[in-house]
């Protein structure tokens, strides 16, 4: 009842549009990079949560309302000395979160020398997304809401204080990215996949659908 | 009586997000949250001061942590349901009880008309909205679900119980009366529940305000600082049994993980699969409550369910995802090491037809966790084999989107089986053949369909990699249904891969294509399915893989069971459709009287000829993979198979995937060899290698901390298994494949992670120490040229997705090692590795640019002189000229004086030059397609160029017949 379009998917699914992307979340080590994308794909969206090998690559569909954005979620190493791997991982993502924690602030530092580098140098339409996390701990709070909120203004970023223990504000961030992502077609990387991906109609899987559909 | 939050606070809601919100580039306020935080009305329960009659408020509940003898959510509705359920009550009477409680207060009554129940809940005070809304209960299959909501749950009081936790659907949880929620004897709930209807205006339900309300709106900001663990949630003094996953893998330890995620719903059909008489639960806790009472209410609904209600075992407190605990439980019990599969699976194929059509012993196991009622991806923990029957009678509620799939994959598994007969069988075939009889045997008793033309397959390796239709559940499928050989790994349970097909994803499906013809579609986002099967027992694998009757069997009972009998047929004729049109594709590549087998041939040895003159090895395996692209591209859109009646019904996105299986087969598989010492030659050439092994020495010679390793690495026996998958993974010319062997590697060295602490999700921060640690004792070299073999050659379609996720991440772990320094790593490395992903990515869009149809690169074999000697393949494409051609010949015979030379074409014994403006390949076309087929070659060779300007007019295309010479 109250939920639907806020991501909720509800069915329908075979007609809405399937978009799929990749994100990439950076951060330093120990912010909660893992945790925040554990609690979205394992909280609310179960239904759409895909099996992965591990926790380092996530995939995840929310519904939109008439789309079905699919986040393929690359985790990347947060330690200084794995840096130089990191190009490897943002190259042709379409979102980003730089993930900080709100009781560190060497970890906002990093997470803006991150959004510089991605804004240097990953896709050009990126949709960067702030998250401000632990906020839980607020009585630890060593980045103030407001500094961080200055900042994502200035650098046109999305931004919200998370918390992956309380789920506070997690789905609501991937929702967020989600709405801002380009739906059209020609967003999607691969075209084939994409076009694949679709085409939920095709004959052949409406073959086997009415077989089973018996 | 309630006396309580009016409303649960929203996480969204805290102070210090929602008025910054607004300001936030967020196109609106986040929604609510749905997340379970919210789902505690009161973090800590009210406080004493509630002065309740006696009865109700015992003592303990006056402390404000969970009570010892706590009594769950789901045993308190049980035990008052006479007060809530109200099956007899009046629409209007309802409302009016309702319209005097707090916000959340429900009712269940039954509607008669609709003959449905009804959950009736008050609302908060809302502008337009009525204060008491009505929710119908719809009920299906004996399983219920409120409407607008994909749970289901299996009875009334599970649902009502998820509902007071987890809002769902609602706009937020359920509350139960305050004195409800704060008992803790039950005695008391005894002398609440004799009230029955009366409860409502009895002194017991007390409408004042709690004190604590404040408090615990307070309490909201920090609310679960002091539990780590979500699993300590509590509803007033009551602890939770529903518990957040996330938090049970990061906080729970030694227990296996269980999954409190709703389950699907299908799940609950099969339940009676999953739980054969042999397995035992853990007993029920004796009801201590007015049993009588309960029956009465219930036996009016519930459809004898309550005997499962009351017999069910407590709801698993709390880590315990309930369902994965039962099946953990039972593998535990029910299946020996050894992993004998006949011990479970075989009462599961027995029990599960009855499952279908008597739904009520399902309830009986079902743990108490909601099912969905939505075929979805993630299938928290059932068996594999419990769901495959699932999905079916899933079919008649969701309809035709979700599972067609399912039941095809094994068949399709099937023909794959004969398809790759000719492969080796490997050592672990042995132990599979031991294994088989037992399986099959449960299986003859439940075959109810016949499917005269299915092949059985004899035992063969890589099952899955010729998949043809390359649909993605095929693994999955596959890999669940044998789930119990793998119990020994902490991971078992994982999720059922085939329902995945049903779901929305099967886009994915289609859309993590399989290249190699493997399982990989899975692999590409959906990995495990696969993954799995081979962890830990490698005879698992090997069983899917040899026993093909199993499946076979499987599947019949599986068709059974969705009474497709009828249809059974059909799917038999798709699926080995598929692998005929795969294995008639990979004919006509060898059939050097076709133009497309020509093509191939012509591409092997033009590759094979300018493989050599790569300095880079990417550009060389680049080529390669545009080539293929090109091959895929121009068989698509060929007469060639347009005139095969096996590709007839398929789509175009299908057949690219059947293609590209065949193209794997009929290209990479000859040229394997030679990309590799090609390969090795350039990275020796340019020290690699060589800079790769000495530094895997320092990395050997480094500690897991030097290394950044927190977790378990893995140990001998571990590293020797993963050794085998590295072995067979360098052996394997299917990219796809390879990737598939890859992922479960990965897979294998997180299940070593996890050793100590269970339950925990490694992110990459854990992971690639350990797979650096892992690498450097493998042979390393091998997985470099690996590793650019898949990056490159894998299909360009799969480069998003998990296959491609774990490439990037070893190449990353290699180039790690390549440069590894204890003290740090340099930007040299950056420098390094980025170039590499240019030239990766120049491939994608090299791809995408080349690969379209009017570019369709082809190949002229020119011999030089004359006919058949020295003969080189050129390519060529539809717009070169017979002229371009010659500078090419000139160049590749290297003759010194080009303008002597000329192309003629030898047919029926004649030269006849080319004119320079002709198109070669539209003269090979015509050839090629005459009736009946004539030798002809293309001979460089001393000569004029056709002078006659007629030539040049005319279109070449009909070809001079007659001969000028």
């Amino acid at each position: 009842m109250s939920t639907r379009g806020t991501g909720r998917a509800n069915g329908n699914l075979p007609q809405t549009k399937i978009c799929q992307f990749k994100l990439v979340l950076l951060g330093d080590m120990a912010v909660g990079k893992s945790s925040l994308v554990l609690r979205f794909v394992k909280g609310q969206f179960d239904e759409f949560q895909e099996t992965t090998i591990g926790a380092a690559f996530l995939a995840q569909s929310v519904c939109l309302d008439d789309t079905t954005v699919k986040f393929e979620i690359w985790d990347t190493a947060g330690q200084e000395r794995y840096h130089s791997l990191a190009p490897m991982y943002y190259r042709g993502a379409q979102a980003a979160i730089v993930v900080f924690d709100i009781t560190k602030p060497e970890t906002f530092e990093r997470a803006k020398a991150w959004v510089k580098e991605l804004q240097r140098q990953a896709s050009p339409n990126i949709v960067i997304a702030l998250a401000g996390n632990k906020a839980d701990l607020a009585e630890k709070r060593l980045v103030e809401y407001e500094e961080a909120q200055t900042y994502a203004e200035d650098t046109s970023l999305l931004f919200m204080e998370t918390s992956a223990k309380t789920a506070m504000n997690v789905n609501e961030l991937f929702l967020a990215i989600a709405k801002k992502m380009p739906k059209t077609d020609t967003q999607n990387p691969t075209h084939a996949a994409r076009h694949r991906g679709v085409n939920l109609q095709d004959p052949d899987t409406q073959s086997t659908r009415s077989c089973c559909g018996n | 009586m309630s006396p309580q939050v009016p409303k649960p606070p929203l996480p969204a809601q805290l102070p210090s997000a929602v008025p910054k919100i607004s300001s936030s580039p967020l196109p609106r306020p986040p929604p609510p949250p749905v997340a379970r935080p919210s789902s505690p009305p009161h973090p800590r329960p009210p406080p004493p001061a509630v002065s309740k009659p006696s009865v109700t408020t015992s003592p303990v509940s006056k402390i404000n942590k969970p009570m010892p003898p706590s009594i769950s959510i789901l045993e308190k509705l049980i035990k008052t349901c006479p007060v809530w359920l109200q099956l007899g009550m009046k629409q209007d009477r309802a409302m009016a009880i309702l319209s005097k409680e707090r916000p959340g207060i429900f009712l269940v009554r039954r509607d008669v008309t609709q003959k449905q129940m009804v959950l009736s809940v008050h609302l908060p005070d809302q502008q337009g909205e009525p204060q008491v809304k009505e929710l119908s209960v719809k009920e299906e299959k004996s399983l219920l679900y409120l409407e607008g909501s994909v749970l289901v749950f299996e009875n009334i009081f599970k649902l009502v119980a998820f509902y007071c936790v987890s809002r769902d659907i609602l706009p937020f949880p359920l509350k139960l009366p305050q004195v409800i929620l704060q008992v803790t004897k039950y005695e008391d709930m005894e002398v609440i529940s004799s009230l029955g209807s009366e409860f409502w205006s009895s002194a017991l339900n007390s409408h004042e305000e709690v004190e604590n309300v404040g408090d615990s709106c307070g309490a909201q900001d920090k609310p679960r600082q002091s539990s780590s663990c979500e699993i300590q949630l509590s509803i007033g003094n009551d602890r939770l049994w529903y518990v957040n996953p996330i938090f049970i893998e990061e906080c729970s330890n030694s227990r296996p993980p269980t999954s409190p995620t709703p389950v699907l719903r299908t799940q609950s059909l099969n339940t009676p699969i999953q739980a054969p008489p042999k397995f035992k639960r853990p007993p029920p806790r004796p009801p201590s409550a007015p049993e009588c009472s309960l029956k009465h209410t219930l036996a009016k609904s519930i459809k004898g369910e309550f005997r499962a209600v009351l017999t069910s075992p407590p709801p698993p407190l709390q880590k315990g995802e309930g369902s994965d605990f039962e099946l953990t439980e039972q593998e535990r019990q029910g299946t020996p090491a050894s992993g004998i599969e006949c011990d479970t699976v075989e009462p599961a194929v027995l029990q599960a037809t009855p499952s279908k059509d008597s739904t009520k012993p399902v309830s009986h196991r079902v743990p108490p966790v909601p099912t969905r009622r939505r075929l979805s991806e993630k299938q928290p923990s059932e068996e594999p084999m419990q769901q495959e029957v699932t999905i079916s009678t899933s079919t008649e509620v969701e309809s035709k989107d979700n599972i067609p799939q399912v039941p095809v994959a094994p068949l399709i598994c099937l023909d794959d089986n004969i398809e790759e007969m000719e492969k080796p069988v490997d050592s672990q075939t042995q132990e599979v053949s031991v294994e088989e009889p037992q399986v099959t045997i449960g299986a003859p008793l439940t075959v109810e369909v016949k499917r005269p033309d299915v092949p059985v397959a004899p035992p063969r390796r890589n099952r899955l990699s010729q998949n043809p239709s390359g649909k993605a559940m095929l693994s999955k499928d596959v890999s669940t249904s044998i789930p119990p050989l793998n119990n020994s790994s902490p991971t078992i349970v994982r999720h059922s891969h085939c329902i995945n097909t049903g779901h929305p994803k099967v886009s994915d499906v289609s859309l993590y294509s399989p290249e190699g013809g493997a399982p990989q579609p899975d692999h590409d986002s959906y990995s495990t399915s696969s993954t799995e099967e081979e962890t830990d027992n490698m005879a698992t694998g090997a069983l899917i893989k040899r026993t093909p009757t199993i499946m076979l069997d499987r599947a019949k009972q599986r068709l059974s069971m969705v009474s497709m009998a009828n249809l059974s047929n059909v799917l038999t004729g798709f699926m080995s459709a598929d692998r005929k049109l795969q294995k008639r594709i990979v004919e006509m590549a060898r059939d050097g009287n076709t133009y497309f087998g020509n093509l191939v041939r012509d591409y092997r040895a033009f590759t094979l000829d300018t493989m050599r003159k790569h300095s880079s090895s990417t550009e060389m395996l680049q080529e390669i993979r545009q080539m293929m692209t090109q091959l895929k591209s121009y068989l698509i859109q060929s007469a060639e198979l347009q005139n095969l009646q096996e590709a007839a019904a398929y789509s175009e996105e299908k057949l690219e995937i059947i293609i590209e299986v065949s193209i794997c087969k009929s290209v990479l598989k000859p040229l394997r060899e030679a990309v590799y010492s090609g390969l090795k030659d350039i990275h020796s050439h340019a020290g690699n290698l060589k800079k790769l092994k000495e530094n895997q020495q320092v990395v050997l010679g480094s500690t897991t901390t030097d290394l950044g390793v927190n977790t378990s690495v893995p140990e001998t026996a571990i590293m020797d298994k993963i050794q085998i998958k590295l072995g067979n993974l360098h052996k394997e010319y299917s990219p796809q494949k390879k990737i598939d062997l890859l992922l479960k590697t990965c897979k294998i060295i997180y299940e070593s992670m996890s050793v100590g602490s269970q339950g925990k999700a490694h992110g990459v921060d854990d992971f690639l120490p350990v797979l650096m640690y892992v690498l450097a004792r493998s042979n390393i070299s091998a997985l470099l040229l690996d590793v650019e073999y898949m990056m490159e050659l894998m299909d360009p379609a799969l480069q998003l997705g998990e296959g491609s996720y774990y490439l990037t991440t070893t190449y990353g772990a290699l180039e790690h090692i390549k440069n590894f320094d204890k003290q740090a790593v340099t930007r040299e490395l950056s420098i390094d590795i980025q170039d590499s992903i240019h030239r990766w990515e120049r491939r994608r869009t090299l791809n995408k640019a080349r690969a379209s149809r009017s570019s369709v690169q082809d190949f002229i074999n020119v011999s030089f002189l004359e006919a058949g000697s020295d003969t080189k393949t050129l390519g060529v494409r539809p717009n070169t000229t017979a002229q371009d051609l010659c500078n090419q010949c000139a160049e590749k015979f290297e003759v010194l004086d080009p303008e002597s030379y000329c192309l003629s074409v030898l047919e029926d014994g004649h030269y006849k030059p080319l004119g320079p403006q002709e198109f070669p390949l539209a003269i090979k076309s015509s050839l090629l397609h005459s009736e009946p087929r004539k030798e002809y070659y293309f001979v460089y060779r001393h000569g004029r160029w056709q002078e006659l300007e007629t030539v040049e007019e005319t279109a070449p295309t009909p070809a001079p017949e007659e001969s000028l010479i």
